[in-house]
C-alpha cells in the first residue's frame, strides 16, 4: 500500500531547520516554539503512521512517482516506526534539557538548526529502502555528531569531536566502497532487490560486503578499537548531547545492522564455510565482540570520571548486544531487543541524574556522588532506579535479555558455548561497579563544606523528562506481556525476508 | 623538494591500504552469478540506469504493474523504450537534455537534497567552531592582485551564470556554478575590498534551501509524491523546457554559493569582525 | 596514444598524493592535493564524465584549496 506521507516525517525537519536558521528577529524570538512544534509533529505523525501500519500491514512510499526499482522508496514497517517512536521520545527529552538551558545563548538557533537535521537524518536512516540515500543521510548523522560533540568548545571536547570526525570518514568511505561494489555487481541500489539478488553473488563478495558495511558503522557502535573516541567526546560534552549519543546514535547504528545483516543479507543462511575462502564470520564476529566486552566493562571498572563510567558501560552494553545478534537466532533477535529497550530508556536517564547528583561539583568523580542521598534526594532515587533497571535485575527488561542470551547460546552444545563465560564476566564487573556508584550515595561527605550559595532548586525541565522516562520503566515493570507480543511481532518481521521484498517488487504474486 | 618525514609507519600504512586494494579489485574478478567484470558490466542493460536514459521509467512500470512483478524490468528494456530527437521530442518525463542532470534532479532527486544538507550542516558545523575566535585581518591586496582579479571577474560571473543556468542541456549544474559563485565572492572581496554581511548571506542560504525544499514538497500535494514533477516539460534541448528541473538548480546555484561564500568569509574576516 | 596519457595521469596523480601525506610544509601538501583533483577532473573529462569534472575542478581544484590555505594562514605552517 502507497502511503506517500510518510516523507513528511524527514521534509518538516529539514524545512524547519532552514526556518529556525533565518537571521530574522522573527524568527529569533518564536524559534523555541518551532523546535519543540517540529518534534511533537514528529511524534504525533509517528504515532499515526504506526495505527496505519497496525491495519495493514508494511507500507511503502514513493518519491518522485517512479516505482521502487527504479525511484527512491521509504519502507515503513511495525519494527522501523517503533523504533522510530521510541527514539522519538528520547529525543524530545534531550530537547527539552537544551531549549531549556541558557548558556549556550549565542548559538542556540544554530544548535537547534542541527539538532533538527539530526532528527531528519536519523528518521530517513530508519526508514529508507534504497542503499545509496543510507549513504547521504548516514553522512549529515555522522557530521551532526561531530558538531553536537564539540559543542562544549573545550579541550576535551574538540579532541573528541576530531578522533570521531576521522574514524567516521574512514567508516563512510568503506560503506561508499561497498556501495560502488554492490552496485557493480548487482546493477541496483534498490535495498528490495539487493535482498533478492544477494544470494546469488560468490562467497568471497559476499564477505567483502559483509566487512566493508560492518566496518563503517564500527565507529557509531562504539566497538573495542573503534571506540577510542568516546573518552574523551563524552566526558567532554553537553549534558543532552551524552543523551544524544547514548540514547540515539549508536542505536540507529545497530537498527542499521539488524536491517542489513537480518533482513537484506540474510546473515543466518549465509554459509559459514566455503572451499575457495575458509572463514568462519560468526567466530570472527564473536571474538571480535567479546573482546570488545571485556576492554569495555574494564576500562569502565577503572575509571574514575563519572560520565565516562557510563560511556563505557554502554558501550559495553552495545556490545552484548551485537553479541547477542551474532547467534542469528530467534531468541538471539529477541534477548538482543530487550536489551536495546532497556538501553533507550535507563541509559538517558543515567546520564540525567547522575549529572544533576554532581552539579555544583569541580570534579565529577566518585566522590563527588557521596551524600548524595541528602542532597538531590529526587534525582540520586532517580539514579538508583535506572542503575537497577539497566544493570538487570529480576524482571526487567535487561534481566530478561541476559536469560535469552545464556538460552541462545547454551541450548545448542558447540564451541560458540565457550562465550558465555565473556557475557558472566561482563554481568558481574557491571554489578560491582555500579553497586559502588549506589553506596557512594549514602556516604557522608566529610569534606563537605556547608555552602548554600548553590541553588537547590529543581529545574523543570530535568523533572519533567526524569518523571516521563521512569513511568515509561514503571509500565515495563507492571506489564511484562506488552514487550513480549511485540518481540514477536519484531522478530516475525525481521526473519521474514520475503515480506519485505513482497511490500516493494510485488514477484507476481497477490 | 622540501624535506619529508617518510617513516616505517608510513610505510607500514602504505603496505595496509595496498592489501586492501588487491582485496578490493579480487572478487570482482571471482566467479558467482552476479554480473562479469569483463562481459556483463559495460552493458548497461543490466542496470536500473538504462531506464533513466531512454526516459521511460513510467512506460516501463505500467507493463510491470500489469504483470505485477517489479523485479524483471531487464527483461522489457528492448520493448518500451522510447526514440528522443533533439529539439523534437515533447512532453517526455523530465525535459532535460542532459542525462545526468535528469538523474541526479529527478530520478534520485532526494539523495542530492540529502547532500545539500551534508553541505548545509558542516558549513553550520564550521561556524558554530569558529564562532569564539579573534582574528587578525589579512594584508591589504597588493596592484598585481588588483589587476588580475579586475581582468577575472567578469568570465567568472558570466561562467557562474551560464553553469547555473544551463544545467539541464549541458554539463554542470548547481553545485559547480555555486562553487563558482563563491570564487566570485572570494575574489571580490580580495580585489575590491568588497564586503558583505554573513547576516545577510545566512539569510539568502537558507531562504534559498528552504524553497528548495518546499517546491520539491509542493510535488506531494500536487502530484501524491515527494519530488513529482507538477510543471510543464517542454521539447527536450529548448533552454526554457523542464522547467522544475531548472528553477530547483537555479536555487541550488544561489544556495551553494551563498553557503561556500559563509565559509569563505568566517575564515577571512571571522565573525567577530562582521562589520 | 590515450593509453600513454592515461598512465602518465595515474603516476603523477600517485605522486602527488603520496607527496601530499609526506611533506613536512603543510602549504606544499596542500598545493599537491589540489594539483591531484586537477588531474583527476581532467581524468574525468577524458572518460567522457564532463559534469564530475566541472565539479571537482570548480570544488576540489579552486575552492577547497583557498579554504585549506586560510586554514594554513590562521595557524602554525610547519609540522613540528
Amino acid at each position: 500500500m502507497n502511503y506517500n506521507t510518510t516523507v513528511l516525517l524527514i521534509i518538516i525537519p529539514i524545512l524547519s531547520s532552514f526556518l529556525v536558521y533565518m537571521p530574522v528577529g522573527l524568527i529569533k524570538k518564536s524559534f523555541k516554539i518551532i523546535f519543540l512544534a517540529t518534534i511533537l509533529f514528529n511524534l504525533l505523525f509517528s504515532l499515526k503512521i504506526f495505527s496505519v501500519v497496525l491495519k495493514y500491514g508494511n507500507l511503502i512510499t514513493i518519491i518522485g512517482n517512479y516505482h521502487p526499482p527504479f525511484g527512491i522508496n521509504l519502507v515503513s514497517s511495525f519494527f522501523s516506526i517503533l523504533f522510530l517512536i521510541a527514539l522519538y521520545i528520547v529525543f524530545l527529552i534531550s530537547a527539552i534539557i537544551f531549549i531549556f538551558k541558557n548558556d549556550t545563548k549565542n548559538n542556540q538557533q544554530k544548535i537547534s538548526s542541527v539538532l533538527l537535521l539530526y532528527l531528519a537524518s536519523f528518521s530517513e536512516i530508519i526508514l529508507t529502502g534504497d542503499l545509496f540515500n543510507l549513504f547521504v543521510f548516514f553522512e549529515i548523522f555522522s557530521i551532526s555528531n561531530i558538531i553536537i560533540i564539540s559543542l562544549k568548545n573545550e579541550k576535551f571536547s574538540l579532541k573528541g569531536s576530531i578522533k570521531y570526525l576521522l574514524i567516521s570518514s574512514i567508516g563512510s568511505a568503506l560503506l561508499l566502497f561497498a556501495i560502488g561494489y554492490i552496485y557493480a555487481i548487482l546493477g541496483t541500489l534498490n535495498l528490495a532487490e539487493i535482498a533478492l539478488n544477494f544470494e546469488k553473488i560468490s562467497f568471497f563478495s559476499k564477505c567483502f560486503i559483509i566487512f566493508f558495511l560492518m566496518g563503517s558503522i564500527l565507529s557509531e557502535l562504539e566497538v573495542f578499537p573503534f571506540n577510542l573516541w568516546i573518552s574523551d567526546s563524552y566526558a567532554g560534552a553537553k549534558n543532552f548531547v551524552n543523551i544524544l549519543l547514548s540514547g540515539i546514535s549508536c542505536v540507529v547504528s545497530l537498527y542499521i545492522f539488524i536491517r542489513m545483516f537480518f533482513t537484506i543479507f540474510n546473515y543466518p543462511s549465509i554459509s559459514l564455510y566455503s572451499y575457495n575462502f575458509p572463514l568462519d564470520i560468526k567466530l570472527l564476529l564473536l571474538t571480535f565482540f567479546s573482546l570488545s566486552i571485556i576492554v569495555n566493562q574494564l576500562v569502565a571498572l577503572t575509571s574514575k570520571n563519572i560520565k565516562r563510567i557510563l560511556a563505557f558501560s554502554s558501550a559495553a552494553t552495545i556490545s552484548t548486544i551485537l553479541f547477542a545478534l551474532t547467534s542469528g537466532t530467534k531468541s538471539g533477535f529477541s534477548s538482543a531487543i530487550l536489551l536495546i529497550i532497556s538501553t533507550i530508556i535507563s541509559k538517558p536517564l543515567l546520564f540525567l541524574s547522575s549529572h544533576q547528583i554532581t552539579k555544583g561539583k569541580m570534579e565529577k568523580n566518585l566522590d563527588s556522588f557521596k551524600n548524595g542521598i541528602n542532597r538531590k534526594r529526587y534525582f540520586s532515587i532517580l539514579f538508583i532506579v535506572s542503575a537497577i533497571f539497566f544493570t538487570g535485575f529480576p524482571l526487567t527488561p535487561a534481566f530478561f535479555g541476559k536469560l535469552m542470551l545464556f538460552y541462545t547460546y547454551a541450548s545448542k552444545l558447540n564451541y560458540y558455548t565457550y562465550f558465555i563465560i565473556v557475557i558472566i564476566f561482563s554481568i558481574t564487573v557491571e554489578f560491582f561497579y555500579y553497586f559502588r556508584m549506589i553506596h557512594k550515595l549514602f556516604i557522608k561527605d566529610e569534606t563537605e563544606r556547608e555552602n548554600k550559595n548553590i541553588k537547590n532548586n529543581l529545574s523543570i525541565s530535568y523533572f519533567v523528562s526524569g518523571l516521563t522516562m521512569i513511568s515509561i520503566l514503571i509500565i515495563f515493570f507492571i506489564f511484562p506481556n506488552i514487550y513480549e507480543k511485540v518481540i514477536t511481532k519484531m522478530s516475525e518481521e525481521i526473519f521474514n525476508q520475503k515480506e519485505y521484498i513482497q511490500t516493494i517488487l510485488k514477484l507476481g504474486e497477490k | 623538494m622540501k624535506e619529508t618525514d617518510f617513516n616505517v609507519g608510513k610505510f607500514f600504512a602504505f603496505l595496509f591500504l595496498f592489501i586492501i586494494f588487491i582485496f578490493m579489485l579480487f572478487p570482482l574478478f571471482e566467479q558467482g552469478n552476479g554480473l562479469k567484470i569483463e562481459k556483463e558490466i559495460k552493458d548497461l542493460r543490466n542496470r536500473v540506469s538504462f531506464a533513466y536514459s531512454t526516459k521511460s521509467v513510467t512506460d516501463i512500470t505500467k507493463t510491470l504493474k500489469e504483470s505485477g512483478d517489479y523485479s524483471k524490468y531487464r527483461e522489457i528494456y528492448n520493448q518500451e523504450r522510447n526514440d528522443i530527437r533533439f529539439k523534437e521530442s515533447a512532453n517526455l518525463e523530465n525535459g532535460s537534455a542532459n542525462i545526468v542532470t535528469s538523474i541526479v534532479l529527478d530520478y534520485r532527486g532526494f539523495d542530492t537534497l540529502g547532500e545539500l544538507i551534508v553541505l548545509f550542516i558542516s558549513i553550520i558545523g564550521l561556524t558554530i567552531i569558529l564562532s569564539n575566535l579573534n582574528f587578525v585581518p589579512f594584508n591589504p591586496p597588493t596592484f598585481l592582485q588588483k589587476t588580475g582579479v579586475l581582468f577575472l571577474t567578469p568570465f567568472i560571473m558570466l561562467t557562474s551564470i551560464y553553469i547555473s543556468l544551463h544545467g539541464h542541456l549541458t554539463p554542470g549544474g548547481g553545485f559547480p556554478a555555486g562553487s563558482i559563485i563563491a570564487t566570485l565572492s572570494l575574489f571580490l572581496m580580495i580585489g575590491y575590498k568588497f564586503s558583505y554581511k554573513l547576516k545577510f548571506l545566512n539569510f539568502i542560504e537558507s531562504t534559498s534551501g528552504f524553497l528548495v525544499f518546499f517546491l520539491a514538497l509542493l510535488g506531494l500535494f500536487i502530484t501524491g509524491s515527494f519530488l513529482g514533477n507538477y510543471l510543464p516539460t517542454g521539447i527536450v534541448g529548448k533552454l526554457f523546457s523542464s522547467y522544475l528541473i531548472l528553477i530547483l538548480y537555479s536555487l541550488v546555484s544561489i544556495k551553494v554559493g551563498a553557503e561556500l561564500s559563509v565559509a569563505i568569509k568566517t575564515l577571512y574576516d571571522g565573525e567577530n569582525n562582521d562589520r | 596514444m590515450i593509453f600513454y596519457i592515461f598512465l602518465i595521469i595515474f603516476i603523477l596523480s600517485i605522486l602527488s598524493a603520496i607527496i601530499s601525506i609526506t611533506v613536512k610544509d603543510i602549504l606544499f601538501s596542500v598545493l599537491s592535493l589540489g594539483f591531484l583533483s586537477l588531474l583527476a577532473s581532467i581524468l574525468f573529462l577524458l572518460m567522457n564524465a564532463p559534469d564530475v569534472a566541472i565539479t571537482e575542478a570548480a570544488v576540489g581544484a579552486a575552492l577547497t584549496t583557498v579554504i585549506y590555505l586560510f586554514g594554513i594562514r590562521r595557524t602554525e605552517r610547519e609540522d613540528k
